[in-house]
């Protein structure tokens, strides 16, 4: 087993004292309406990944799906429950962000490249095959700011596609760019989870879930709603954005199934 | 099988000839050293001084099984006969400039070359025996090392308390050596017989005539021993034996059992190391100067104030560096690029976004100035030019150098500001990072940091260009500056550290730690001086570290003294009070700013 995600819970609280500062906090005691809200993002999801393996979570937004990933990949730790990593991890999360305008392109890529555990050797052999992937040969010295969110992602993902972890998380990834662009980077993409990686993949395309994953897990507002075989669980999701059936049916319908 | 374990005696054979070879070698030298003509005690000195410890760890490492193929490095090796090297160095120094000794003079004045094994064997005893119990190993280790500390200052008589001071070695090396025997051969004579073997080397020194010394510091120094040389050289050899095959042993036993320090045992292990790397420092001072002499009166306060201090600094051990350090040294992987350990894997995969992020914030800082890099030397001199144009033009002061003195305070003033106040927003302006990427976050606020240390760096060269202006002297005591240097560093770090977790919580701290610093200005007297003040008030400035540090500067600078060791503790307990309260601030708070940025 590759990683193993033992009942995580994740908790935010809302409204203590250094949430909203010291003038409400006093406002609130004074008025009596004080308290401090607990909000569970994730409640006590469990699943497994083994080597190879491509695991899908999908769910409405607000589901819980990126808070997971992060404690998935170690960046929070969970209020409750455990993940133990048995690999090297990388986490390729909301790509474009992080990037600092005011440095150069090739600057920025040698921050991210860092970043993501690269050695500067790595970089400097990748380097040119990086821009070239990007198509960026024309900006390398232009500041990051005057690229379009296009390019910006562009870079992201060139970046982003040399990893050769035991573990990969894409949040969204596969969606990037212009069509062209989107159909080399599904190519890449596709060599690296071939690679023998496990993947867990982020995505709100059900059927590039239901081709590319072999099992998938299903969210809502934190909780569990299905974890296991990708088309019935795919297929009971499609049918509950449909507004066909609830989110309590679809439970049902899925344990039915089960047993 | 067997033919594996064929070659593996053959080998250790090899190695106990090699080992053998190097004792003798380190013998030799040990006992030219303290007799013989001049020039071959210098020779003797330097081979001593580079090679003992290098031999005595190539011994123990030759001996040790090799685990999976690998070869000792050469290069930790190196690394331990440097180290060991540059202590003395050091304490050469010391005598140079506390003592006013000529150089070879402090460097020859000493024999305490067995002291490294020696030290070895009393982190042992703690180790070894908690092997059985983690408690009850720090529990050894503390009580026996402070007994062998404290005996000598009880009127036993002399062999009974040599005796006892022997006694956690001989302990530590019988039970060591009973338990590697059984290791090997699983025989139960054989480990009575290896316990008695190992305690008779140990106990041999004792049985030998041994003069119990006035002080702690004769008990590991050669002067332990004496009588007729015939007698002087036995012992010496039975000490250094002992020592090495001490070393040897430990070395032979560790693979086979690893022992897992955690949390408390393993802070107290730490303490024990580190305190024994400052004894050992002490040690090397000479017994009959004036710094001997107050060392032999006040041996105990040194001894628990270095313990208090090094307590301090263990606590901060989860930086990487310092993390499993001693370990790390004692097994000889103390090079950096180790595959194997994943601390250094860590650092190592670190150093590269850590040296981009210096990068990044150095750029950054003087992006689209028309001056750039010259800002950080020019600010501090405008600065300077304005408070000279005040207070030295219009209400006419005329201390003496007055430009070095105001120059000094703004020099380390403008560092502590800055770093602290640019360290303040490290994690909240890198919250983008930190939220994408799981990586450790005191890096942002170490990058800033160095940014903020090279532009200090710029400034001190112009400080020396107006010192030299100035017609002050340069001495060897402006090495001296280092001191409150490195004390400075610690200090804004851990400025940096609390300031920036707090600024996560709670963004006011910004507004109020402009008014506090302006206030820490005016109470740090850059361009005033203290004289005029009652002697309880100037002793009371001292509770201001930054003008402790500017204090000191100036001391070096325009008195050309070297401050008092009272001093130098005081400067290096802020420093390192506070980077252990920012690291315990960090620690307690690292998984929760997540929620907060």
């Amino acid at each position: 087993m590759v990683l193993s995600v033992k009942d995580v819970s994740i908790r935010y609280m809302t409204g203590d004292f250094k949430d909203i500062g010291l003038k409400e906090w006093v406002m609130r005691h004074l008025t009596g309406n004080y308290q401090v809200r607990e909000f569970w993002a994730v409640n006590g999801v469990s699943f497994d990944l083994y080597q190879g393996e491509m695991l899908g979570i999908i769910g409405t937004n607000g589901a819980g799906k990126s808070t997971l990933l992060k404690a998935v990949a170690g960046i929070m730790e969970p209020t409750k429950g455990h993940v133990v990593r048995n690999g090297s991890i990388v986490a390729l999360l909301e790509l474009a962000s992080g990037f600092d305008g005011d440095l150069t392109v090739r600057e920025n890529a040698y921050l991210r490249g860092a970043m993501l555990g690269y050695t500067r050797k790595f970089m400097d052999e990748t380097y040119d095959r990086i821009i070239e992937f990007a198509e960026l040969q024309d900006f390398q010295d232009r500041p990051f700011k005057q690229l379009s969110s296009g390019m910006k992602s562009r870079l992201a993902f060139s970046i982003a596609s040399l990893v050769d972890p035991e573990i990969l998380i894409l949040d969204e990834v596969l969606s990037v760019g212009d069509g062209a662009f989107r159909k080399k980077s599904e190519e890449k993409m596709r060599q690296i989870i071939n690679g023998g990686a496990a993947t867990i993949l982020v995505s709100h395309s059900l059927s590039q879930v239901n081709e590319l994953c072999d099992k998938v897990l299903w969210l809502h507002r934190g909780n569990q709603i299905a974890y296991g075989e990708t088309e019935p669980i795919c297929e009971l999701y499609q049918r509950f954005l449909d507004k066909e059936i609830t989110l309590e049916e679809a439970k049902e319908l899925y344990n039915c199934q089960e047993t | 099988m067997a033919d594996n374990g064929r070659g593996k005696t053959k080998n250790s054979l090899k190695n106990i000839i090699i080992f053998l070879t190097a004792a003798a070698v380190v013998l030799a030298c040990a006992e030219i050293y303290g007799e013989g003509s001049l020039r071959m005690r210098n020779i003797a000195a330097l081979i001593s001084v580079f090679l003992v410890p290098l031999f005595a760890f190539a011994a123990g490492l030759h001996l040790r099984p090799t685990k999976g193929g690998k070869e000792p490095r050469p290069a930790s090796l190196l690394m331990i006969g440097a180290a060991y090297a540059a202590m003395k160095l050091i304490s050469c120094f010391v005598g140079v400039y506390f003592l006013k000794r000529s150089f070879w003079e402090a460097f020859l004045s000493e024999d305490r070359a067995w002291i490294f094994p020696a030290l070895i064997v009393w982190i042992l005893a703690a180790r070894a025996l908690g092997r059985l119990r983690p408690a009850a190993g720090v529990l050894t280790g503390v009580v026996l090392g402070t007994a062998a500390g404290l005996l000598p200052a009880f009127p036993l008589s002399d062999r009974v308390s040599g005796m006892l001071v022997f006694l956690p070695f001989f302990l530590a090396g019988s039970y060591l050596g009973s338990e590697r025997a059984v290791a090997v051969t699983d025989r139960r004579p054989l480990k009575i017989a290896s316990f008695f073997a190992a305690a008779l080397i140990f106990i041999a020194p004792v049985l030998l005539n041994v003069k119990m010394p006035g002080d702690m510091a004769d008990l590991f120094s050669g002067r332990l021993i004496s009588g007729p040389p015939l007698y002087r050289l036995a012992a010496r050899l039975a000490a250094y034996a002992a020592s090495a095959v001490v070393a040897a042993l430990w070395f032979c036993g560790i693979p086979r059992r690893k022992f897992v320090f955690t949390g408390f045992a393993k802070r107290a292990f730490q303490v024990f190391f580190w305190h024994s790397v400052i004894i050992q420092l002490w040690l090397h001072m000479d017994m009959n100067s004036i710094f001997g002499q107050i060392w032999a009166e006040h041996w105990k306060v040194f001894f628990f104030a270095s313990m208090a201090i090094v307590m301090l600094f263990v606590a901060i051990i989860p930086l990487p560096l310092f993390d499993r350090f001693p370990e790390r040294v004692l097994a000889g992987r103390w090079h950096l690029p180790d595959e194997g350990d994943p601390v250094f894997k860590r650092m190592r995969q670190y150093s590269f976004l850590f040296s981009e992020l210096v990068k990044r914030d150095f750029k950054k800082k003087y992006k689209r100035t028309v001056l750039g890099m010259l800002w950080s030397v020019l600010s501090p001199l405008l600065t300077l030019l304005v408070m000279w144009l005040v207070f030295s033009q219009f209400f006419g002061r005329n201390t003496p150098h007055y430009t070095v003195y105001i120059f000094a305070g703004t020099l380390v003033f403008s560092y502590f500001t800055e770093s602290t106040s640019e360290g303040m927003s490290s994690l909240v302006g890198n919250s983008s990072i930190f939220t994408k990427v799981n990586v450790p976050k005191y890096l942002f606020l170490l990058s800033k940091n160095i940014s903020s240390l090279i532009s200090f760096g710029l400034t001190l060269v112009v400080f020396f260009v107006f010192v030299a202006a100035d017609k002050l002297p340069f001495t060897w005591n402006y090495l001296f500056l280092l001191f409150p240097i490195c004390c400075l560093v610690l200090f804004n770090i851990g400025v940096g550290l609390i300031l920036s977790a707090l600024f996560v919580f709670f963004r006011d701290i910004k507004y109020l730690w402009s008014v506090f610093t302006r206030l820490l200005m005016y109470m740090s007297a850059i361009f005033y001086t203290i004289d005029r003040y009652s002697e309880v008030a100037q002793h009371l400035f001292l509770l201001n570290p930054v003008y402790v540090y500017i204090r000191y500067f100036r001391k070096i600078v325009i008195e050309n003294t070297v401050p008092t060791l009272w001093f130098h503790l005081i400067a290096a307990g802020y420093g390192i009070f506070f980077f252990y309260m920012g690291f315990r601030m960090y620690k307690k708070y690292n998984t929760k700013f997540l929620y907060y940025v």
